[in-house]
């Protein structure tokens, strides 16, 4: 297991900032990181190659179809234009389609018919069953942000080996957002001047990742600076003692989508009977019907444990969906912010302040985590609107 | 452990003789003595009772145990068809001295076992001396229209109570009461309070640690003196699920369960006692929903778990209406919380409505154990209004 720290601009403008930003969560993952390894596949983005011009610009067409090498004749088996989501390579980039006619002159880099399309696949090494998690890193420029500013993330996980040029097989789960807030860009703050560097935490193995993103620490509880924290995760369904099991998979994650709209999406996946419905109102755990409440709950690894359960804290537990519910997952936990349950005041959620490292007992032993909060993840559970939850993100 | 199911009329008489409202509130009754708990003796002008009848004899077979011979019973319920032990019965109407020390409140021995003419009681005044008119005071008190306000007896004739405790091998550890206040909402519809505690003081009032009165009732809708709803229960000498007149108004029905904490593997503990219960009222926004744990005194984990005033802890779907995978259909315990979360519950799940056929009994594993439930699907007196799909359901343990 690993741990790693960064800090980053939430700012994708320039050729440097997104390159930053994207290849930090693409060594987490890599051999010198987490010791995940690359699928391999055609189209896979080349860094070294992902000049100024690459910048990706987010855009509401998906890519479909394996990446294949353009050519001017077309796509498609008469050779006719490329269709909508078309992935194609071109002088060491990838593209995607954006409007179909994408051929002859019209190739890319033409940016009326293609954008380029920067993604990885990583795969575990664990030794279990496969594992893939396809990583789309994009640029907002979406109306009310900035053009060119934004990063943002699509995660696809499956099970099973990819057909090679992209496209993941097997059990699929549904293609994730994750982002902040685009009417709430954030390159410069108070308390650093015209360059805010967001702390970012990040931890995994060769079986699992956890990513808290653009962390504000210490800031006012105000706009715009909670509004672009990001959480995503991946791990494998556990025994009752945190084990890993070889059965399936979940991928949880958190993000801001606007002022007042969290993207939630929670996806698990059995390698013998697939995927489950994507759970996007709240994942799926009791901290979803908690009553509101103001109590003081603090964090203590050895808090009181009456149950002698599994949970020794007032972390609340996510459990994935395995036709019923399988062993918590042991990469994020919710709790409620201790103070209070108004997005207001300041930035200070008492014992767990954002960014804070605690303890935890997760079936039966102490695990640490990160504590994630303001607005942007406090409404990752509809249900209890209003309430400013914390998220624990894994950090061992 | 035992099942019971009965069909009820869901109508609390706020006037006239109490028909239904006995019948209802004594079956509630009668399953508790019948799942092996014991009422107190605690005293007061409402406490319950559901017999009736003239005592025609005292004997004395040993001790301070003496045996009452009684006819002309059971015209108050259609649930009682003799005493039973653990129930708790008011002698009135013995004169002079020493008769009068038959009169007073006693609990049904379990021996000599009650027949449909006597039952036996520990009594240390007593006397087979008998003068007067003797009588087992029935329940006469008809239930006026409640208000969702505590205290729930705002009227002489409203809410007649009784106070339980298990009898489980752990009651010596860790006694618990159980208060039911049996009412009527708005609309002569049942309305049931309740609240656990440490003690009692003897006069109706539960003492020591005690959680939150709460009631539950059913839509109003519900409140009519000729329907019949099903209504449900299982439990054992440590803990009781309920579910009343299922489906009442098309919509909902009264689920409360009370148990003991448990250990890693679902056995009993006595660490604290739970109520958890849910009713309907007028809206499923407005269903009265709370949870909450009761610490025995000197607990070094408090008074009292969270009162859960909105929903139940439960982990279900907000998206998906099925919790099935292949060929695997799940559900969600209910946790307590004591300010962490407590080992699940076993007294009540929660499932998605289109997974389990109304009242259709499934198995469930807990703990690695089987356990039955009772699925209401028809009920929609949900877990949260607030939880997008709304498909989410309550089942009993029912074993």
């Amino acid at each position: 297991m690993a741990t790693r720290t960064a800090s980053h601009l939430y700012d994708c403008s320039t050729l440097a900032n997104y390159k930053a930003w994207a290849m930090e969560i693409s060594n987490a993952m890599g051999p010198s990181g987490f010791g995940w390894r690359t699928s391999g596949d055609t189209g896979i983005v080349n860094w070294s190659a992902v000049g100024a011009s690459q910048l990706p610009l987010v855009t509401s067409q998906a890519p479909s179809g394996n990446a294949v090498a353009w050519t001017s004749g077309g796509g498609g088996a008469g050779g006719g234009n490329y269709g909508l989501g078309a992935v194609v390579t071109n002088g060491g980039n990838t593209y995607m389609c954006i409007l179909s006619s994408g051929s002859g002159v019209n190739g890319p880099p033409n940016t009326t018919y293609w954008t380029p399309y920067n993604f990885e696949i990583w795969a575990v090494q664990d030794g279990l069953s496969p594992i893939y998690l396809k990583i789309e890193y994009w640029v907002q420029n979406a109306a009310g942000g900035s053009a060119n500013s934004e990063p943002k993330l699509y995660l696809t996980a499956s099970t099973t080996a990819t057909g090679g040029a992209g496209v993941l097989t097997g059990f699929v789960t549904a293609r994730v957002l994750v982002a902040g807030d685009a009417a709430n860009t954030l390159t410069a703050s108070a308390l650093q001047g015209t360059t805010y560097w967001q702390p970012w935490y990040m931890s995994g193995s060769t079986g699992r990742a956890a990513f808290f993103l653009y962390a504000n620490p210490g800031m006012p509880l105000v706009s715009p600076y909670y509004y672009n924290q990001q959480v995503f995760a991946i791990e494998r369904d556990h025994d009752n003692t945190g084990a890993d099991l070889n059965t399936g998979f979940t991928l949880v994650t958190a993000s801001t989508q606007g002022t007042t709209t969290a993207n939630r999406s929670q996806q698990s996946v059995n390698y013998t009977n697939g995927l489950t419905t994507e759970e996007t109102a709240a994942w799926i755990s009791p901290f979803s019907t908690l009553t509101i409440t103001t109590g003081n709950l603090a964090f203590s690894a050895t808090s009181n444990d009456p149950g002698n359960g599994s949970f020794g804290t007032v972390a609340f537990p996510v459990f994935p969906n395995t036709g019923g519910l399988g062993n918590q997952l042991l990469c994020v936990m919710l709790t409620q912010n201790p103070i209070g349950n108004s997005p207001t005041g300041n930035y200070d959620h008492g014992a767990v302040e954002e960014g804070a490292v605690v303890q935890v007992k997760a079936l039966g032993s102490l695990h640490t985590y990160v504590a994630a909060g303001g607005f942007a993840l406090s409404q990752i559970q509809t249900a209890a609107a209003g309430r400013v939850d914390i998220l624990l993100v894994r950090f061992e | 452990m035992a099942t019971q199911t009965k069909l009820l009329v869901a109508y609390s008489e706020s006037s006239g003789a109490p028909t239904h409202f006995n019948n209802w509130a004594s079956w509630v009754s009668w399953c508790l003595a019948t799942f092996g708990w014991s009422q107190t003796t605690d005293t007061g002008a409402q406490l319950a009772q559901w017999l009736g009848g003239s005592v025609t004899s005292v004997t004395n077979p040993s001790g301070n145990i003496y045996t009452y011979t009684f006819s002309g019973g059971f015209t108050g319920t259609s649930t009682y068809t003799q005493p039973l032990p653990g129930q708790a019965i008011i002698l009135s109407g013995f004169t002079g001295t020493p008769g009068t020390g038959n009169n007073g409140t006693f609990v049904v021995l379990a021996s000599p076992a009650p027949t449909s003419t006597s039952f036996s009681v520990v009594n240390v005044n007593g006397s087979t001396t008998y003068t007067g008119s003797p009588v087992i005071t029935l329940n006469t008190n008809y239930a006026a229209a409640e208000t969702t306000t505590y205290p729930p007896a705002n009227a002489a004739n409203t809410a007649v109570w009784e106070i339980w405790t298990p009898t489980d091998a752990l009651s010596g550890t860790y006694p618990y009461y159980l208060k039911i206040w049996y009412g009527a909402a708005v609309g002569d519809t049942p309305q049931i309070w309740l609240q656990l505690g440490n003690g009692t003081d003897g006069s109706g009032n539960l003492t020591g640690n005690t959680t939150i009165p709460y009631y539950c009732t059913i839509n109003d809708n519900g409140g009519n003196s000729s329907n019949l709803y099903a209504s449900f229960a299982s439990g054992d000498s440590s803990r009781v699920s309920f579910a009343l007149f299922d489906n009442a108004g098309g919509n909902g029905n009264i689920v409360f369960s009370v148990e003991r904490s448990k250990n890693n593997s679902g056995a009993d503990t006595a660490i604290y006692a739970h109520i958890i219960q849910m009713g309907t009222y007028n809206s499923q926004a407005g269903a009265p929903r709370r949870q909450q744990a009761l610490f025995p005194a000197g607990s070094p984990y408090g008074l009292v778990g969270v009162a859960e005033t909105s929903s139940w802890l439960a982990a279900v779907p907000a998206t998906a209406t099925s919790f099935s995978l292949g060929t695997t259909v799940g559900v969600s315990p209910v946790w307590p919380h004591l300010g962490c979360l407590g080992n699940p519950l076993l007294g009540v799940v929660v499932y998605m409505s289109a997974d389990f056929a109304d009242q259709v009994p499934f198995t469930a594993s807990l703990y690695g154990i089987p356990h039955v439930y009772l699925p209401f699907a028809l009920a929609t007196n949900l877990l949260s209004p607030a939880l997008a799909a709304n498909t989410n359901r309550i089942a009993i343990r029912y074993e």
